[in-house]
């Protein structure tokens, strides 16, 4: 993984279409944040959690190893925020699970999702 | 035992048809018992039966008087009785060579007297019999046995009314699953088309982000829209689960298929590549071809593209080696400036097929090598 400069929110991205993801990546680095993976599996990411904490997150609903619902668990659990971006509708069981998640439905514009960081930054700060 | 004209059906058959009926060992239903009891109190006997013959035993769906639920064949009446035309009636069984070494007739308890109707299905294959018994030596009178003979058509009715029941309910069950399919393929088609949607943004992103004007982005965008197209016609053909790989690198080589010289081989075994690597293979093969044609060897038509591929079990997984290799065209030069080509082949084909991938500006030709485990799961079962 790429050193993150400090100074910088780090915004994790969970994501296994890596298109998505580098775009994803690219789009928040252009606006200012630092990124930690893109991470493709749940365990990956969980693996990262185990060394560092993320300013915040966005997750696809589902991976190839299954439902992002561990890593948001882990996340909520440490207070950090993060949003679900997912080509699933609104109606997916996470949201049942996590109440008060933010649901971006893909395709979104990189603005929406660049957006919806700098909200998560006004709340933590 | 039967003298009469040869049945028209098999023991194979017989039992098939009792089968059909899901009744042996079920538990004892009020229809059934309401029909011995009515048996039993028209003959004035202790017992009555309703006996199916099953293969190795005859069980009874309702018993008055006996209680037993099933004997082994060799006490079985009704064994001989279904196999009559008629209602059979034997006014001492002690009397009758044919069953007095039955156990129930020679032990306890001691029968002598039986009446049977049998119980055939509406194409005249033998289930059993309803069956009336004594423990003294007696007959039935003309009433009783045609009462028997009626009840025994009730018998048969109840047994075909509770298939019609149980079929029905299973073309219930049938079409509740089929429903559930469906729904589960339509959230499967709308999560995949967002997917696909979020997929062509990512595109419209990086290919804007690598060119220099609109002309440009225009023509690249549009051509890898096409080409990932021409990938999701490979993978319809299958239910979007697999493509052949030879196809995938066919349909990208597609306009020099024809020429007089031979611009391209593609050298390998049948590989069926699984969605999640047909995709960005599909896209790594149009980004070396478009690359190729731009400053490689297909820039010359002297030049051309060696493709091989082959398998390999790696620790029990199957992994996939793809070259691509290209001869006979200008020098070539490590290129200065990083386009989405080299993000594809060197970014997304490690993160997505989880492959290692070596790209390689030899002067003598561009070499490209990737190792990825394949994919060997489906979602969908094949036709």
């Amino acid at each position: 993984m790429p050193i993150q400069n400090t100074s910088k929110p780090l915004v994790l991205i969970l994501e296994d279409e890596a298109l998505i993801a580098l775009n994803l990546q690219d789009e928040l680095q252009d606006a200012g944040y630092a990124v930690a993976g893109p991470f493709t599996t749940c365990s990956v990411a969980l693996e990262w959690l185990g060394t560092a904490t993320p300013s915040m997150a966005i997750l696809d609903a589902t991976l190839n190893d299954g439902s992002c619902s561990n890593v948001a668990a882990e996340l909520s659990r440490r207070e950090v925020p993060f949003l679900i971006y997912s080509g699933h509708q609104e109606n997916h069981p996470l949201l049942a699970e996590f109440q008060h998640v933010t649901w971006i439905e893909k395709p979104a514009p990189p603005a929406a999702l660049v957006q919806a960081c700098e909200q998560f930054l006004v709340r933590c700060s | 035992m039967n003298d009469k004209a040869l049945p028209t059906w098999t023991e194979q058959d017989r039992l098939a048809a009792l089968h059909d009926y899901r009744i042996i060992d079920t538990p004892p239903e009020p229809a059934f018992d309401g029909l011995v009891a009515l048996a039993a109190r028209t003959c004035q006997t202790p017992v009555a039966l309703i006996s199916l013959i099953d293969e190795r035993r005859q069980w009874f769906k309702a018993e008055v008087g006996l209680g037993m639920r099933e004997t082994p064949l060799n006490c079985s009446i009704c064994l001989t009785a279904m196999l009559q035309p008629g209602t059979m009636v034997v006014p001492d069984l002690q009397e009758d060579l044919r069953f007095a070494h039955n156990p129930l007739v020679s032990g306890e308890p001691h029968l002598h007297f039986y009446a049977g109707a049998a119980l055939r299905t509406p194409d005249g294959i033998p289930l059993g019999a309803l069956c009336v018994l004594d423990y003294a030596p007696r007959t039935l009178s003309e009433d009783q046995a045609a009462i028997l003979t009626l009840l025994a058509q009730q018998v048969m009715s109840q047994l075909e009314l509770r298939r019609i029941i149980a079929e029905r309910d299973e073309r219930l069950d049938d079409s509740r699953r089929i429903e559930q399919r469906q729904t589960l393929l339509v959230r499967e088609l709308h999560h995949r088309v967002k997917n696909t949607l979020a997929t062509v943004q990512a595109l419209v992103g990086a290919t804007g982000r690598s060119s220099g004007s609109f002309d440009e982005f225009y023509h690249s965008f549009s051509d890898r829209i096409i080409s990932l197209a021409r990938t999701h016609n490979l993978l319809t053909d299958d239910y979007w689960q697999a493509a052949p790989l030879r196809e995938i690198a066919l349909s990208e080589l597609k306009p020099f298929a024809e020429t007089r010289q031979p611009r391209f081989v593609l050298l390998g075994p049948p590989v069926d590549l699984a969605a999640e690597l047909a995709v960005p293979v599909g896209m790594a093969l149009h980004e070396l071809t478009t690359n190729a044609v731009r400053y490689g060897a297909l820039s010359v038509p002297e030049g051309y593209v060696e493709i091989r591929w082959k398998t390999d079990d790696v620790n029990g997984a199957r992994q996939l080696r793809l070259e691509w290799r290209e001869f006979g065209g200008p020098q070539v030069k490590e290129p200065q400036h990083r386009g989405f080509g080299s993000t594809l082949l060197q970014r997304v084909l490690p993160m997505q097929c989880k492959a290692e991938v070596e790209v390689q500006y030899a002067s003598d030709g561009l070499r490209f090598q990737m190792d990825a485990p394949l994919i060997e799961r489906r979602l969908v079962p094949a036709y």
